[in-house]
């Protein structure tokens, strides 16, 4: 690989050194400057921009109306690349077997890619598993690079699949630096295969996720070909809040990693909570998408991470109660806390939202917000074809095209309705799914997409590339 | 037999016993060898089992240890949380603890509390699903009365812990040895014993983790549910739980019970642990996330262990949960240490040792290999003696035959010389009746001279055949013209000996390419022979013909008394008389058969003997 794919840093070590002498004489000017100026109390607060938004600023009056209420979260993209918190990575990587041949050579490419977009302070650790699992390198920073790089080179192909040893060990690797708050944690794991070494079922290992999410590690899993179980690698990346990628060509992972290490070099903010209180009268019914907690009428969930430059949200299902027309009311009042990746001091954003009512159709139709529909749209079809999954999978191929037309059907409605483009390119493009589905099923690597891109919609992943 | 071939064999029986002897005894070590190889390597195995069982039960203690360090802090924080805000705690718990899967509170009776029965999350609702009907029939606390470890009432309780105590007493064992082995090594510093330092450092490498996680996990444990990033809290209270009187425990402790329970509920088991802090009061209560425990678990395997061996800590279901080293598809393991019951039932750490597949081979092909060694050098050794024997026997006999070649030669000289000096003799002193006997004196002198001439030819053509330095030319010849011109010139002499010369030639004239001077030799030595031994049988034929196949076929057929069968090859041999001995009736020096039959080859032709039909013998030489 002649040139660097590395999203945020394309520049050399030559650069690099430019840079830090910049950055240091920077530094020294703004030590001249402090004298003057105390540190600027917005920037701690810059790095996340919380929104609350409703699929309709005006509701219809009088009637008990269901509402889509998006929390979302920007990311700011960061100003300065070079003060990007430090990143704590581990590389788990599959080499049973079947990566045998342009797999495991791919892959060595991609971590080594993924080895020259870090910096010299970040930590990688890198573990190869088969039948057993190794450290090849324990946690440590880059440097220079060059043992990291040998150590890659020197994975070869060969073995059974123990990823729940690797993903423990990888998970073991970062929490050596966990105590010092100041790293992205990540967990990269690569694997072509079923797990058949150690607890090897999508609930456990999901259930995994989970307990690493509450230590503050993501894991992202990049399954490799058709032979992988993709409801493990997808349930263990969501569970954990990490990214999940579908890749048939090996030769896309170089593509891959850089796209993820972007996603992780961009960390603006961590351990993000963002709580719900809806006040009387509007009851939350369900999260679509996201796996939030309601409990009366509170809603929580929680992110381990929020990008640079991305957007992340919830949507919540409410049900209004009855409002005359002309009336105004306050649907959702939302608080975020976070630590903010650069300064590491916590953060609380909150953002609340009114609506109105209207017996006027007109009012209400004009007043959609076409953006929060499209994303309710695909996420009510990214969980409809979650659930077809699961119904072809006990061979019920007509259900499941019910489930996906009946959500298609009610997506016409509404993009009828509101005259809404996106909506109905998403309802009309799951129409020939539906029949297709009903007709063939699910193929593997279908199978995968399908999973792969319900997750990533979902999660607002933010990669196109893994679109096979 | 003769002295010196004696002694030959006697010097061959001489090599033969002491090789033998040697080969004997060598294949005698070898064995013993073998048998104590065998007896090692049985012993190294057995040693390196007992030490992988040790080092199992090392990798159960610790686990167990990680555990029990688990459980104790998990139920020290529940219990030390006031029963005031103990929900939001849980709620914070839950949702901050990578070991906490649900909390839970429930009456004494059984009836639960939380999660409440409308429960918003799958693990909640899963929970209920699991475990409401459980508690209610069985309150796991009402079973236990006093227990500070709660385990179910069965018979394999006791067992395991005598099991465990035993395990305790091993360990303990090791921990002393390896701190005297710790002071000898200190002082000792750098001489490394091959063993005793890896697998030491390995323990402590393990202690070291365990203690590493042990002190991880109490901490977490004891941050009481607030954000395990605020540290400074946890500190306080860690410190607080630490400086806690002995009698306020013991006070607490008179009041409170706690336990755990491991059900297995839909073929998995679950890790329940309640603390009820006033008799008949409220319980509250953990379940573990047993895949975040589990994943821990892997620090209690060692780092590094020796090859061939592994290790594999499996639950329930036998299940490998983390493996190190080589675990072998197929085959038992050599240790297997279960883990006490009352705290993961069912579940064992498993040791195996992968032999090398050819290490019990090895024994045997090292013995193969040696008996092989010794049956080439026996082999070696007596083919070379035979060998030796074979040539001193050969050179015998040659020494033999060139003795009695030289007295037939010289025999075989003397008679046409003494002829000649007798006539020449006579000649000298003139004692001659008239001028035709004269005449006929020369004409005797003159064919002994030429007798003595072919019979130096041989001895001179038999030189050069034995140095191989006969040349021979391949001219045209017309054979039945020489072959005439040849008879009419020894027909004379062959008539002189009393036989009959038939001729059998073809009328055309027959070419090949030869060596016209060796054929004759061939022809003349032939009829020398028939005149010598055939005389009796009153004909010799000569008979040419050409071969289909090209070339010629030449025979000399008489009707003597042919070749007794034992000699019929050998007559071919040189230095070889039918009857060799100096006083035999028939003189000769054992060369015209073997000179003629090498010229023969020497041409690209053969020579043979075949009994002639009706009695005599017939040479039958055949030309390319």
């Amino acid at each position: 690989m002649v040139e660097s794919q590395c999203p945020n840093q394309g520049f050399t070590m030559k650069h690099r050194l430019i840079l830090t002498l910049a950055v240091a004489l920077i530094g020294a000017w703004s030590l001249v400057l402090s004298a003057k100026s105390t540190a600027s109390p917005e920037t701690a607060g810059e790095s996340v921009r919380l929104r609350v938004e409703v699929d309709r600023a005006v509701l219809p009056a009088e009637t008990t109306e269901k509402a889509v209420i998006k929390i979302a979260l920007d990311g700011l993209r960061l100003p300065r690349r070079e003060t990007r918190p430090p990143v704590n990575l581990a590389l788990v990587i599959d080499r049973s077997g079947s990566m045998n041949g342009d797999k495991i050579i791919n892959a060595r490419e991609a971590a080594l890619e993924a080895v020259r977009c870090l910096a010299p302070d970040d930590i990688v650790s890198l573990i190869a598993y088969d039948t057993r699992v190794e450290t090849l390198v324990s946690a440590q920073q880059v440097g220079d690079g060059r043992r990291l790089a040998a150590a890659i080179r020197s994975i070869e192909a060969g073995g059974n699949t123990a990823l729940y040893g690797g993903v423990t060990r990888g998970a073991a690797e970062v929490r050596r630096y966990l105590e010092d708050r100041s790293y992205v944690n990540r967990v990269i794991l690569l694997s072509d295969g079923l797990a058949n070494v150690g607890p090897s079922s999508a609930d456990e290992l999901g259930r995994l996720g989970v307990s690493l999410m509450k230590e503050g590690i993501s894991v992202t899993t990049i399954g490799l070909g058709l032979g992988f179980n993709e409801d493990l690698m997808t349930r263990l990346a969501q569970r954990s809040d990490g990214n999940t990628y579908f890749v048939e060509e090996s030769s896309d992972l170089p593509r891959i990693f850089a796209a993820e290490l972007g996603d992780v070099l961009n960390v603006v903010a961590r351990r993000v909570v963002i709580e719900i209180e809806f006040p009387a009268g509007v009851r939350p019914l369900a999260f679509v998408g996201r796996d939030g907690v309601i409990r009366g009428q509170k809603a929580e969930l929680t992110l381990n991470q929020l990008y640079g430059g991305q957007e992340k949200f919830a949507l919540v299902e409410v049900e209004v109660s009855p409002c005359e027309s002309g009336g105004e009311r306050e649907v959702a009042r939302a608080r975020v806390s976070y630590e903010d990746a650069n300064s590491r001091r916590s953060a609380t954003l909150t953002a609340k939202r009114t609506v109105q009512f209207s017996a006027s159709r007109t009012v209400v139709v004009e007043s959609a917000d076409h953006r929060v529909q499209a994303d309710y749209a695909a996420n009510v079809m990214a969980v409809a074809k979650d659930e077809a999954v699961t119904l072809v999978d006990s061979n019920r191929r007509d259900a499941a095209a019910i489930v996906i037309r009946k959500r298609a059907e009610e997506l016409s409605k509404m993009a009828a309705t509101y005259s809404n483009n996106a909506v109905r390119a998403v309802a009309a493009a799951a129409a020939p799914e539906a029949d297709r589905v009903e007709k063939e099923g699910l193929g593997n690597a279908e199978r995968k997409a399908y999973r792969a891109e319900s997750a990533q919609v979902k999660s607002q992943q933010n990669s196109g590339l893994s679109q096979p | 037999m003769l002295p010196v071939s004696r002694r030959i064999f006697l010097y061959w029986f001489l090599l033969l016993v002491p090789t033998l002897v040697v080969g004997g005894g060598a294949i005698l070590l070898l064995r013993r060898e073998q048998a104590r190889l065998a007896e090692q390597g049985a012993y190294a195995e057995e040693a390196r089992r007992a030490a992988i069982t040790a080092r199992a039960r090392l990798i159960a203690e610790n686990v167990e240890l990680l555990v029990g360090d688990v459980q104790t802090g998990l139920l020290d924080t529940l219990a030390a949380q006031p029963g005031q805000g103990l929900e939001a705690f849980l709620d914070q718990w839950e949702k901050n603890n990578p070991l906490v899967r649900t909390t839970f509170r429930s009456t004494a009776e059984g009836r639960l509390l939380r999660p409440a029965a409308d429960a918003p999350t799958e693990a909640e609702r899963g929970f209920i699903r699991r475990f409401s009907r459980e508690f209610v029939l069985h309150p796991p606390w009402s079973q236990s009365l006093s227990a500070e470890h709660f385990a179910p009432a069965n018979p394999e309780k006791k067992a395991s812990e005598e099991e465990a105590t035993a395990r305790k007493e091993v360990t303990r064992n090791v921990a002393q040895i390896q701190a005297a082995r710790r002071d000898v090594q200190e002082l000792a510093n750098s001489s490394q014993l091959a063993d005793a330092p890896s697998l030491m450092k390995r323990a402590a490498a393990a202690k070291g983790e365990a203690d590493r996680q042990e002190a991880g996990t109490t901490e977490r444990e004891r941050a009481n549910g607030v954000s395990r990033y605020s540290s400074d809290d946890s500190k306080v209270r860690k410190s607080r739980s630490l400086a806690a009187p002995a009698s306020a425990q013991a006070k607490d402790e008179a009041v409170e019970r706690r336990g755990w329970r491991v059900p297995s509920v839909e073929g998995r088991l679950h890790l329940l642990g309640w603390v009820q802090p006033a008799p008949g009061g409220e319980v509250r209560g953990v379940e573990v996330e047993l895949t975040a425990l589990v994943s821990r678990l892997a620090g209690a395997l060692p780092a590094e262990i020796g090859s061939g061996e592994g290790y594999a800590l499996r639950d329930d279901q036998g299940r490998i949960l983390h493996q190190m080293g080589a675990v072998p598809r197929t085959g038992g393991p050599a240790a297997r240490v279960p883990l006490a019951g009352a705290l993961l039932p069912g579940w064992d750490v498993v040791g195996y040792l992968t032999l090398d597949s050819n290490r019990s081979g090895a024994s045997s092909g090292f013995f193969g290999m040696g008996v092989l060694l010794v049956a080439i050098f026996v082999t070696a050794i007596l083919a070379g003696g035979s060998l030796l024997l074979w040539q001193a026997r050969r050179s015998e006999e040659e020494a033999l035959q060139k003795t009695s070649f030289v007295a037939n030669v010289s025999h075989e000289f003397k008679t046409p010389l003494t002829t000649i000096r007798l006539y020449a003799e006579l000649l000298e002193e003139g004692r001659l009746r008239d001028a035709a006997q004269g005449k006929d004196y020369l004409r005797t002198i003159s064919r002994e001279t030429q007798r003595l001439a072919r019979l130096v030819n041989n001895a001179l053509d038999f030189s050069r055949l034995e140095q191989g330095q006969k040349k021979y030319a391949h001219d045209r010849v017309d054979l039945t013209a020489e072959l005439s011109r040849l008879l009419d010139t020894h027909g004379p002499r062959v008539a002189e000996a009393g036989l009959k010369l038939g001729r059998a030639l073809p009328t055309q004239p027959l070419f090949i390419a030869t060596d016209r001077d060796a054929v004759e030799q061939i022809v003349i030595n032939l009829l020398d022979n028939a005149c010598k031994y055939g005389a009796d049988g009153g004909e010799v034929i000569v008979m040419l013909a050409p071969r289909a196949a090209g070339g010629a076929e030449l025979k000399v057929a008489d009707r003597g008394p042919g070749v007794p069968q034992a000699h019929v090859e050998r007559i071919f041999e040189k230095f070889h008389r039918v009857e060799d001995a100096l006083t035999a009736e028939k003189t000769g020096a054992g060369l015209g058969l073997s000179i003629a039959r090498q010229l023969a080859r020497g041409l690209g032709g053969d020579l043979r003997y075949t009994p002639r039909v009706g009695g005599g013998a017939e040479f039958v030489l055949d030309l390319p």
